[in-house]
Order: C-alpha cells, then sequence, then structure tokens
C-alpha cells in the first residue's frame, strides 16, 4: 500500500511552497474505491468458435496512474495516483467486485501502467509473484471452445510478465480522466472471453487432446498473451461514486 | 519501485506546484529570453541503421540473433514542422511536406527549412509529422520526382527496399506502410524539451528517422530499452523464396514468429483491421514510432497522422 506518512509530508511541504509561490491553485490529495467489471459474461466469438468461461480467476495490480500520454517507468517516473495493491477477483462476476483504493491527486490522467500479480521492480532481481496468485499465476480460465459439432474444453495457467526489470507487464495504456475530488469510482472493465481470440481453436481441436491444457511456454499461453495485450485490454474509466 | 512510485506521487505534486509557483510569478516569458533573434534550420537526418545498416553482435545497437540488416532505399514523407513557446504561446511553423530518400541522405541531411529573425528564447515544444504522402508532397535532391510520385500514388509514409542477411542465407524485402503519424514534444537526448535560439545565431534542429524499430522487441516508450531481433524475417518467409513479401506479413502470426519472451507487444495495434495480430501489424506499428529528434532524443507524443 501506499506510504501514507510520505505522502502528507509531500504534501504539507506542497502547501507551504505554493503559498510561498503565490499560486492560485494547487492539486488535491484524492483516495476513491476501485471495481472490477466484467463485460461480455465470459462470451466471445472468434473465426466461428464460441467461447465460454466457466472460471476466471484474474491477479491485477499495482497499477500507476500518469499524467503524461505514455505510462511507461521510463517516461513516468511518477506516478499522480495508484492502488499499489495486488487483488485476485472473479472475473466473470456479475455484479463489480472490488480491487482496493486509488491513492493519489486530483488532476489529469492520460496513461496507465500496471501488473497482474507479477511485478519486477527496480528493487527485485526477477519478476516476483504477489503470494496470493492463483496457483502462483496471473490467472487461471477454464472453460470451452464449441464450432459446430466440436467442442474443445480447456485450462489456461497463464503469467503476464513484465519483460525488463523496473517496467510493468502493461508498460503503457490509455486511460483518460480529470479527478476533481475523491467523490468519484474507478471501474476497470474486463472482458476475459476476448482474451482467447488469437487462439488457434482448429489447431487445437485438431490435438485431440481434452482438455486441452494451456501452460506458460506454449504458443497457446504467447496467444492469449496477445489477446491481454492487444485485442481485448483492460479499459478503464471513472463514474460518479455512489452516493 | 513501488516505494519509489508510492513516493513519487508524493514527489510529483511536490514538482508540480514548484514549477507553478515559478511560472505563476516569472516574467511572461519565464525568464527564458536571451534578448534578440536568431535562425533556425531544420535538417531531416538517418540514423546510421538507415545509411549503414546493422550489423549482428552483442553490442547494444546491433542484432543480437545474428542478422545483418541492409537498405538499398528508404523513403519518407516528412514535415509539417512546428515549434510553440508554452509561456506565451507564440508559435513557428511550416506546413510543407517532403518526399525523402533517407539512404541518399547528404552527409549532414537534408536541409528541410531555414527560418531567419526568431525570437533568441526556448521554444519548449517541437514537432513533425511523418504523414501519408499526398499530393503536394515534394522532393529534395538527390531524391527524384518519381520517388515522390511513387510514394503519393501508393499514399505510404514510408517505404523501404532491402534484405536480412545470416549464415549465407539472404531475405529480401519491399514494404510500404500508410502509417502516417505525427511526433510531438521532442526532446533533446538529455531529455531537454524543445530547443533554444541563440541572439545572433543559428540553432539546428534534427528529426532523426531510425531504421531499427522494426527489429526491437517492445514498442519502446521513452528510453529504448530492447534488444534487436530479426529471426522473424526467416520465420515469416513462408515459401522460402527468400522475398518477404507484406502479404507474408500479414499471414504471419506473432505468436510463433515474435513470441514472448523475448518479446513484448504491449501497444500493437491491429493495423490492418483483420482481428488478429500479425506480424505486419507488429511492424507497421513500429512504423509510427521511428521518428526522434537531435539523434536518439525522444518525441513521446505520437498519434495518427
Amino acid at each position: 500500500m501506499m506510504k501514507r506518512a510520505p505522502l502528507a509530508r509531500s504534501f504539507v511541504v506542497s502547501c507551504v511552497l505554493a503559498l510561498a509561490g503565490c499560486i492560485e491553485a494547487s492539486q488535491e490529495p484524492v483516495a476513491y474505491d476501485a471495481v472490477v467489471v466484467s463485460r461480455d459474461g465470459g462470451k466471445d466469438e472468434s473465426n466461428g468458435w464460441v467461447i465460454t468461461l466457466s472460471r476466471a480467476d484474474v491477479a491485477l495490480g499495482p497499477f500507476y496512474f500518469c499524467a503524461a500520454a505514455s505510462g511507461s517507468s521510463t517516461l513516468c517516473a511518477s506516478s499522480i495516483a495508484e492502488v499499489a495493491s495486488v487483488s485476485v477477483v472473479n472475473a466473470l462476476a456479475p455484479v463489480p467486485s472490488p480491487l482496493g483504493r486509488v491513492h493519489g491527486f486530483s488532476g489529469n490522467i492520460q496513461s496507465v501502467s500496471y501488473d497482474f500479480g507479477i511485478s519486477w521492480f527496480d528493487t527485485q532481481t526477477a519478476a516476483t509473484p504477489a503470494p496470493s496468485l492463483p496457483g502462483g499465476h496471473s490467472m487461471r480460465l477454464e472453460g470451452e471452445a464449441r464450432k459446430g459439432t466440436m467442442l474443445v474444453p480447456f485450462t489456461a495457467d497463464v503469467d503476464v510478465v513484465p519483460q525488463y526489470q523496473g517496467q510493468n507487464a502493461l508498460s503503457t495504456a490509455s486511460a483518460i480522466a480529470t479527478i476533481e475530488s475523491s467523490a468519484t469510482r474507478l471501474e476497470v472493465v474486463l472482458h476475459p472471453a476476448g482474451w482467447l481470440r488469437q487462439l488457434a481453436f482448429d489447431a487445437i481441436a485438431a490435438t485431440g487432446k481434452v482438455p486441452f491444457a494451456i501452460t506458460p511456454g506454449s504458443v497457446e499461453h504467447g496467444a492469449i498473451l496477445v489477446g491481454i495485450k492487444n485485442l481485448s485490454p483492460l479499459e478503464f474509466r471513472w463514474t460518479p461514486a455512489a452516493p | 519501485m513501488m516505494k519509489r512510485r508510492s513516493e513519487g506521487a508524493a514527489l510529483a505534486l511536490v514538482t508540480l506546484v514548484s514549477f507553478t509557483a515559478v511560472a505563476a510569478c516569472g516574467s511572461k516569458d519565464g525568464g527564458s529570453s536571451t534578448g534578440g533573434n536568431g535562425n533556425v534550420q531544420i535538417f531531416v537526418v538517418p540514423e546510421d541503421s538507415i545509411a549503414k545498416g546493422l550489423e549482428p553482435g552483442t553490442e547494444l545497437e546491433n542484432v543480437q540473433d545474428g542478422w545483418t540488416i541492409t537498405y538499398d532505399r528508404y523513403l519518407v514523407a516528412v514535415g509539417n514542422f512546428r515549434a510553440r513557446r508554452s509561456d506565451t504561446g507564440d508559435t513557428l511553423s511550416d506546413p510543407s511536406v517532403h518526399i525523402l530518400d533517407l539512404k541518399l541522405a547528404p552527409t549532414s541531411g537534408y536541409v528541410v527549412k531555414e527560418l531567419t529573425d526568431v525570437s533568441a528564447v526556448r521554444w519548449d515544444k517541437f514537432g513533425y509529422d511523418v504523414p501519408n504522402a499526398k499530393a503536394g508532397a515534394t522532393p529534395l535532391a538527390p531524391t527524384t520526382q518519381a520517388d515522390a510520385d511513387f510514394m503519393i500514388a501508393n499514399g505510404y509514409s514510408v517505404y523501404y527496399e532491402g534484405a536480412g542477411e545470416k549464415g549465407g542465407k539472404k531475405t529480401s524485402f519491399k514494404w510500404g506502410f500508410a502509417a502516417g503519424t505525427s511526433f510531438d514534444d521532442c526532446a533533446s537526448p538529455d531529455g531537454v524539451p524543445g530547443f533554444a535560439v541563440p541572439a545572433g545565431g543559428t540553432v539546428q534542429l534534427k528529426p532523426t528517422l531510425h531504421g531499427d524499430h522494426q527489429y526491437f522487441d517492445n514498442v519502446t516508450q521513452g528510453v529504448e530499452i530492447t534488444k534487436r531481433l530479426a529471426q522473424w524475417l526467416e520465420t515469416c518467409d513462408k515459401d522460402a523464396n527468400n522475398e518477404l513479401t507484406i502479404d507474408e506479413l500479414k499471414k504471419c502470426d506473432v505468436v510463433t514468429a515474435l513470441p514472448q519472451p523475448p518479446y513484448d507487444l504491449t501497444a500493437v495495434k491491429d493495423q490492418d483491421g483483420d482481428g488478429k495480430i500479425s506480424v505486419f501489424d507488429y511492424v507497421s506499428t513500429q512504423m509510427r514510432t521511428f521518428g526522434d529528434f537531435q539523434g536518439d532524443g525522444e518525441c513521446p507524443t505520437r498519434a495518427p497522422r
């Protein structure tokens, strides 16, 4: 979690500087809830295959929001807001799932970088899973794909790992908001069945393996990473906080 | 990193407030004026990777998996140079667009614009476009009118011909992309935004176009933390005729050609809208990142153009 004491000290210093510098306005500290919203009910269609997920346990976090257009650690050394914790959520839940608190400051947000529970901080020699991960992986997916008379049950253990030390697994993505106060809520929108769109289900069916188990390092695992990062990435939206 | 990030949010505020305070209490030009006027020369410069190619090896700029890359022709559309002062809102602009063969660039680059009697201050915003070529784009010698006509007829922002070679096997390519992009908020390699015009002198601005992003193992943001790899040239040449075409790139699945790891495909877009990510999407995305400034300085604000 964010270290509150340094934050408080910094804000006091900021106010003093603001008065000394005769500015007209400054940023305010804010804190508000973040939730996960599942958009597709675990269903999607790709190349004639109807995909239905029955399980999607997904580790999310930390998240770093940036005022710059790129959330990359090389262009955004200091975040304007963050969700420092890692949460494991049921990405098929019909109602929003809590993701923790966003701590930061008011102002414009233009980008975000984030992890799926596996982080590689500057202080670590290797990418490291958070203790709470499902089976030690970023996510566990289970479901089936149907096309005509063909049925492919599958399982997938997925690791979304930062490429280099000091970077996040998703090094930058768009996230646009102007935060004026704590009376807001962050919704992280997931489309988990969309993560399977790059999978070649025809080839998987041809293997005859039932269920087909997708594990890190496999070609199919790489296809799911493409779905997560490129074809169906997380979406970020801010709504007024519930009264 | 988490601690740095956590404390970083607070640090960001302190920094912002401090800068705001200076701006609020400073003079109209932010104290950057040196008085008088000066001149601006704009050169378009190819990175050495275009002029000299890329060598295999283990050094940072080498191709790590043994490939040698050479270019025979490297056409770009480039122009719409612009500068702005954040403190006063004053602007400089030149909307002209040129077609340049970077492989044939003069030693110091193409001089595309000279501006005189420019206020001798810091112009903290600088940007330019690599647009899809349209009628009106003009060649600068030794680039020919035929080169310009070719780019305009195809609507390309960039087109190049060359080859990759490894172990005696050569794979040639001729690829054009309509990947028009604006590059803004350009900064020098040490991160100083824009440029300063010296009173009575001339500042040289060098939008620098890179020829190695196609071989990066990620889509860089800011500092180029990446490795250069080119094995996908052979992987995607499905008919093994040693000529890799755009159609082959579009049929080449990134999952097998650009495996993660070592690749990270974050920020690669489905450029052709086919619902899948192919190597064409990867290379086309990279052709929206290759505009830099003063050598290796970044222009981090990029948008389709």
